[in-house]
């Protein structure tokens, strides 16, 4: 549902009507209305609902999808029409507000696309007696985007009362003229077969015609498809039926693609010619195709590496030549460190200031595979033995059912030195040694990448886990008590390893963060702005004094409204913001910065005496909710991940501090564990903490082990201790 | 915003309530416009370095900003037109900022040129989107706007944005901001009346803001020039009441004109706002065929008015969508009240219509109502169509008017919602009108109470409780269950009781039900770990694990005032047996503090050896002036102080 109307936002987005109207063309409306009313199936005609969803506010007694991708013979048009079809119950006041408005792009044409819009919508009362709503009362919403019309038109449903049944369908026809090309590929597009209201019945059903190449495959014990084929029409129609789904729910730590019953696709249109030289994992046109075999892989993998010697690349051509340098450098795997930074910094850094200061902001996007190219060629130039590593995303899927050549991710290894290295991040901040989040744990392809290319051969193999203690958030809060005020000052410093890094970095750096350390250490000339002339110049650097000025101010509010949300608290003041190191080097891994903030609220006085809760001295812990004691679904977590806390409270003149020993905590199990100790020393409260997660990944059967820990550390969170007055 | 105003009648201020929609779309354009290398003139280069240090937080600003309104009169439509004339000069005040100039048009309201030029008077390129837009809760209004977005190449990027625009009928042009959506550093404001205008400019929240007014005769007209330096942007902070209550703006009557020795009236006083409100309700119908059936559906059986008022009230509450159209007249005029029974959906003034006509067949004296919700400051005695914004029922009793406003989903009958409250209601009364008042609703009935006997066990704080909930706040509470999953109902109930407990410390022991007649109640049991702490002998409790109004102290930096959504009356009492083996060794002290705005009141007190611990929050105004921030957050510290004290209580030796 959430991508299809995803769909439906991408086609406003990028289209633009010359003309308007829903139902337009009286005659197909006609037909359209025939076979989706007149013409339905039983499904379509049941008014009762099971008992078991009496309580729900509404139920989706039937729901179809019908796509059909066709291609004319002779002339150049491509045909793809969506028609969706829904039959819902409703059942409280909510759900008639939910189904009493709707919206339908009009009709119309960009570019080489026509798009026409049917809709039908009618009532059927607790009696039985069934009302079409007519469309004359629909209203036109104008928009006009820089002369390209977006209309859409908008219908209120008439009558609607508790026990009514909407029945209503959206069709849409697109025609696409595709003279001049020999293929065309639409977008794909993922259905999950749970709904926001429990489904009795649903189909979703293609017809595929004609050269159209359709990649599909059904997920998490989503029903298959059967074909129907129907010679006589030349229709190849593949069929999925389900039925009885409960609603979807929200959940903590989940992977909704990897869990919930779903069905991913894409159709593509080839002629025969194209079809050869397409690099899609197409199958046989109008046959489903639900997987991808290694040769393909490695036939798609050579077409994308042969293709990046067509691009012209600036980092290419600066990168090689900065790499003549080290023409003599024999140690391989100091070698392939050296060329992953320098190409770091011909796409990061070198000319990003002219981008920043013409207007086009920070820009920290990946590089993507032209990097990994560029550098795999590198390092087999210089006999540096690597591995292109191929896989899917684990929220996306497994590798077993891929189907979609956009559904892949790369990284690379490299083979030298004591163990393999990985690299898989090509942002500003990636480092030499990062394994990707999204791939730990998962069964991937392994290609060797040092060999030539008709050599190539795909290795299964299982991607490695980090330990929690590479992803580490460290943590040292020196606290000092205002008595007199009830506040706190804070002087605090965090240093993070690992996947906690991108976070902090998005909010707290940018391009003058680095800047430095990478000029340093990549580039010779000290002038600034060197290929520019000299009213240029000065017009950067004015804009560089006010981009400076006004960045220090940016990060210390990101930085207030983080330490605020991390500790539940109103921060009254935030200064001394400062990064200590950028974490962008693997041998100095940890983005660290320090501060200092005051605020009010954990320390409350009662009588002559404070109670402090010093559980709220440390970030906010998870506290799981009644609904959450119970787990359905197996534990999907980002990564494995620590977090360690060295507190000190300095105790204020005058009072002694009882209750310390409440706060000596101890789970700790497979999944995870949670430490806590706390002593006087020196005038001081020291409370250390520690809270790991062992996996990224964990079944379901391991949730009340999770919990365990979980528990204990929301449990220090509720933690206080007194200072008394002596 | 806590206010939701769901029924509108007119969209005549052009607020920028619209930004995030029309930036959306822009983000949605691929080509960014930004113009590289152009010069900055030093004159601008400084004056936005001025503007910066003024207004920190502003990427924009205005240089000058002024509109003019000449009244004509259009020979060929024999009718008086206002036209307007806009020029806004805006500057960088960083580089690489941008801005979305919104151009607000209707029916009655047509642009009849604009531009957008840099410095040298030349177009700069710029985005455009044209369109209905849309406001939260309205299902179509003829309202549009013209959006521009532009970008300044540095700061102190120069440009300048001109418009006309013209009133087809001077009765919409209503009330004029001084503010605007960023800062200005020169803001005018120059009405050009010929003498055969009638034209009056009311100067309202012009007190705190320095505004020179300047009256000048010029060919005959009246010139009058309002100008005020440095003006701040329209205020962006949150729970804002209304800003015509607060904000300075001019409101234009446009009372008359003379021409060719006759005086047409337009809007004179509040008896022609009413007539033309009046002429637009006579253009409905009503077909009593449709209505009848459901009339007498509703009040078979009912034998006294208030029976039939509140069968047929609550019946267009519960089955009457609320879908709201602002289109033309429409705006103005109600739909057809047997269309509004067919449909099931409808506006405020249709369902208004609805309730009157079905109260009328069932023999009452249903009228028409207008009135400003609290978003408008006005009063009837200001004929302006800007003085209302919503139409309800109104229906004479004896001599007693009860009104009816059946938008309001879950209120009960003779109730009135928090923003009617306080406010004239216009009522209709064949050819003249009638003026009350709604009553306030008082604060007992908005009372919150929670009844708990504790006891101490061991190392846990135990108790049962009754609490029940009435008013707004009940109200809300039924629009949200209304919108929970079923499996998640009964945690509802128990999140409502917990307030700073988890809820699986409570343990509900009835069945509460959610009605807009009855108060909530909520019976249960809690056993609280978090609540005490014994620290040798001495164990520390915290009885109130409500804690209403914690943390509600207003921003020291806060600019404007504060609107709550609704009153507020919460009570605590509690009790607690001190056990036989301990002695206390510390209450808090005692809180009182009342005001205008509010009461206070936080005790604990020894009584036979238990302790009874009582607490009631009244806030008895939702509008809290900025001049009151220092009284409120003060005393909101005393609760604070008192709610982080705790008791102490010793172990006996």
């Amino acid at each position: 549902m959430r991508i299809s109307l995803l769909l439906l936002f991408f086609i406003i987005r990028f289209t633009a009507f010359a003309t308007n109207g829903v139902n337009k063309d009286p005659r197909r409306a006609a037909e359209i209305r025939e076979e989706l009313w007149a013409r339905a199936t039983d499904n379509f005609r049941v008014t009762e609902i099971p008992q078991k969803w009496e309580d729900e506010s509404a139920v989706i007694i039937a729901k179809s999808n019908r796509l059909s991708y066709k291609k004319e013979a002779i002339v150049a048009f491509l045909y793809h029409d969506r028609y969706i079809h829904y039959r819902v119950k409703l059942l409280t006041q909510k759900a008639i507000e939910a189904y009493s408005e709707f919206s339908v792009p009009g009709t119309g044409s960009y570019r080489n696309l026509e798009y026409k819009y049917y809709a039908g919508f009618k009532v059927i009362k607790a009696d039985g007696t069934e009302r079409i709503i007519s469309l004359d009362q629909m209203i036109k919403e104008k928009a006009e985007v820089n002369n390209s019309r977006l209309d859409t038109y908008k219908i209120a449903i008439p009558d609607l009362e508790v026990g009514d049944i909407v029945d209503y369908y959206i069709a849409e026809e697109q025609t696409i003229n595709i003279a001049g090309t020999n293929f065309y590929t639409f977008d794909p597009i993922i259905f999950e077969l749970s709904d926001d209201y429990p489904i009795m019945k649903q189909e979703i059903a293609f017809d595929v015609l004609r050269r159209c190449y359709i990649n599909l495959k059904s997920l998490n014990g989503a029903p298959s498809f059967q074909l129907v084929s129907d010679e006589d029409a030349d229709i190849n129609r593949y069929v999925l039926v389900d039925e009885d789904r409960e609603r979807l729910k929200n959940i903590r730590w989940m992977h909704n693609y990897r869990e919930i019953p779903t069905v991913k696709f894409k159709v593509t249109y080839a002629s025969k010619r194209a079809a050869g030289s397409i690099h899609a994992f197409l199958g046989t046109p109008g046959l489903l195709k639900s997987s991808v075999s290694e040769s393909e892989i490695t036939e798609f993998i050579k077409f994308l590496s042969n293709s990046m010697d067509y691009v012209i690349s600036g980092e290419r051509f600066l990168f090689t030549k900065a790499m003549k340098q080290y023409k003599k450098e024999s140690n391989k795997e100091k070698l392939a460190r050296i060329a992953f930074y320098n190409l770091r910094y011909f796409y990061h850094v070198n000319s990003k200031e002219y981008d920043m200061l013409n207007g086009k902001g920070y820009n920290n996007q990946s590089a993507g595979f032209q990097f990994i190219d560029i550098l795999s060629k590198y390092y087999r130039s210089r006999g540096i033995s690597h591995d292109l590593i191929i896989g899917i995303p684990k929220d996306i899927s497994s590798l077993d059912d891929l189907i979609l050549e956009n559904e892949l991710k790369y990284a690379l290894r490299v083979n030298e030195g004591q163990k393999p290295t990985y690299i898989s991040y090509f942002d500003a901040n990636a480092f030499y040694g990062e394994l990707d989040k999204d791939l730990q744990g998962t069964t991937v392809y392994v290609l060797n990448k040092s060999s030539s290319s008709y050599e190539w051969v795909l290795k299964k193999e299982e991607m490695p886990i980090d330990s929690y203690k590479t992803n580490q958030t460290k943590n040292w809060l020196n606290y000092s008590i205002d008595v007199a005020e009830g506040s706190l000052q804070l002087k605090a410093k965090k240093s993070i390893t690992g996947e906690g890094q991108t976070y902090f970095q998005r909010y707290l750096t940018d391009f003058y963060t680095y800047k430095k350390e990478e000029f340093d250490k990549y580039r010779s000339e000290e002038e600034d702005f060197p290929d520019s002339k000299k009213k240029a110049k000065e017009r950067y650097l004015k804009r560089r004094v006010e981009v400076l000025k006004e960045r220090e101010k940016r990060f210390e509010e990101n930085l207030k409204y983080i330490v605020g949300q991390d500790l539940s608290v109103e921060i009254d003041e935030l200064s001394d913001f400062k990064v200590e190191q950028t974490g962008r080097f693997d041998d100095q891994p940890e983005f660290t910065f320090s501060y200092k903030a005051d605020f009010k609220g954990p320390l409350k006085k009662v009588g002559g005496n404070y109670l402090l809760e010093i559980g709220q001295l440390i970030d906010g812990q998870i506290e799981l909710s009644e609904e959450e004691q119970e787990r359905e679904y197996n534990i999907y977590m980002p990564y494995a991940r620590s977090f360690v806390y060295e507190v000190k409270v300095k105790v204020p003149d005058g009072y002694t501090v009882q209750g310390l020993e409440k706060l000596n905590l101890d789970v700790s199990n497979e999944t995870g564990g949670f430490r806590s100790e706390a002593f006087l020393e020196e005038g001081h409260i020291k409370v250390l903490c520690k809270k790991h997660y062992a996996s990224n990944y964990e079944p379901k059967e391991n949730w009340d082990l999770m919990k365990a820990f979980l528990n204990a550390a929301d449990e220090f969170s509720n933690k206080q201790v007194l200072l008394k007055k002596q | 915003m806590l206010i939701n105003l769901r029924c509108y009648l007119s969209v005549l201020v052009c607020y920028a309530l619209n930004t995030r929609q029309v930036l959306t779309v822009f983000m949605l354009l691929t080509g960014f416009l930004f113009s590289y290398g152009q010069k900055v003139k030093e004159e601008h280069l400084a004056a936005a370095e001025e503007l910066k240090e003024m207004f920190e937080d502003s990427e924009v600003a205005l240089l000058t900003n002024e509109s003019t309104y000449y009244f004509r009169f259009d020979e060929k439509k024999q009718q008086t037109k206002v036209f307007s004339k806009e020029r806004k000069e805006y500057l960088g005040l960083q580089f690489n900022s941008s801005f979305v100039e919104r151009n607000y048009f209707h029916q009655n309201l047509k642009i009849s040129s604009y531009s957008l030029k840099n410095y040298r008077g030349k177009t700069i390129p710029h985005d455009e989107f044209c369109g209905h837009y849309t406001r939260n809760g309205i299902f179509h209004s003829d309202a549009e706007v013209c959006a521009y977005h532009f970008s300044f190449p540095s700061k102190g990027g120069y440009r300048v944005f001109e418009t006309s625009k013209t009133f087809l009928d001077p009765k919409y042009l209503t009330t004029l901001y001084f503010h605007s959506n960023v800062p200005a550093a020169s803001r005018k404001m120059v009405f050009r009346i010929p003498e055969w205008m009638d034209v009056e400019l009311l100067e309202m929240n012009f007190e705190g803001y320095d505004i020179n007014k300047k009256l000048d005769v010029v060919d005959k007209e009246t010139v009058v020039t309002f100008t005020i330096e440095n003006i701040e942007a329209f205020p962006d902070e949150s729970n804002l009441p209304g800003i015509s209550h607060f904000l300075p703006h001019v409101i234009v009557l446009t009372k008359g004109y003379e021409h060719d020795g006759i005086y047409t009236d337009v809007l004179s006083n509040t008896n022609s706002l009413y007539q033309w409100y009046k002429s637009l309700v006579d253009q409905t119908s009503s077909n009593p065929l449709v209505i009848q059936p459901k009339v007498e559906e509703l009040v078979k059986g009912l034998t006294s008015d208030e029976q039939k008022m509140k069968a047929i009230y609550y019946w267009v509450q519960e089955n009457i969508k609320y879908i709201a159209f602002e289109e033309g007249l429409a705006a103005f005029k109600p739909e057809d009240a047997h269309r509004v029974l067919e449909n099931k959906y409808g506006d405020c003034k249709g369902m208004a219509n609805l309730t009157k006509d079905m109260l009328k067949m069932a023999g009452l004296d249903a009228r028409l109502s207008w009135i400003g919700t609290n978003q408008l400051a006005y009063t009837y005695d200001i004929p302006s169509l800007a003085v209302d914004n919503h139409m309800i029922c109104s229906v004479n009793l004896d001599g007693r008017y009860i009104h009816l406003d059946a938008t309001e989903k879950n209120h009960p009958f003779d109730e009135y919602a928090e923003r009617l409250q306080g406010k004239q209601v216009l009522i209709e009364n064949g050819d003249s009108y009638l003026v009350k008042e709604i009553p306030e609703t008082p604060i007992d009935r908005y009372l919150h109470k929670t009844n708990v006997t504790f006891s101490l066990g061991d190392g846990t704080l135990q108790a049962e409780a009754i609490e029940t909930l009435n008013g707004e706040l009940k109200k809300g509470f039924i629009d949200a269950y209304q919108s929970i999953t079923p499996d998640r109902k009964r945690l509802f109930f128990k999140s409502i009781a917990s307030g700073d407990l988890k809820t699986e410390a409570i343990a509900l022991t009835n069945q509460p039900e959610l009605t807009k007649e009855n108060p909530l109640t909520l019976e249960y049991t809690l056993a609280m770990n978090d609540q005490l702490n014994s620290f040798g002998e001495e164990t520390y409790v915290t009885l109130d694990y409500k804690k209403e109004l914690a943390n509600y102290q207003v921003p020291s930096d806060r600019k404007h005032p504060l609107n709550f959504a609704y009153k507020m009356n919460h009570q605590f009492n509690g009790t607690l047996p001190v056990p036989s083996h301990m002695e206390i060794i510390h209450l808090p002290d005692p809180v009182a503090i009342a005001s205008e705005h509010f009461e206070f009141t936080l005790k604990y007190e020894l009584e036979n050896n238990a302790i009874r611990y009582q607490r009631e929050l009244k806030v008895l105004d939702t509008y809290l002036p900025v001049e009151k921030f220092s009284e409120w957050n003060a005393a909101l510290d005393l609760v604070q102080e008192f709610y982080d004290d705790q008791l102490i209580l010793r172990t006996s030796k």
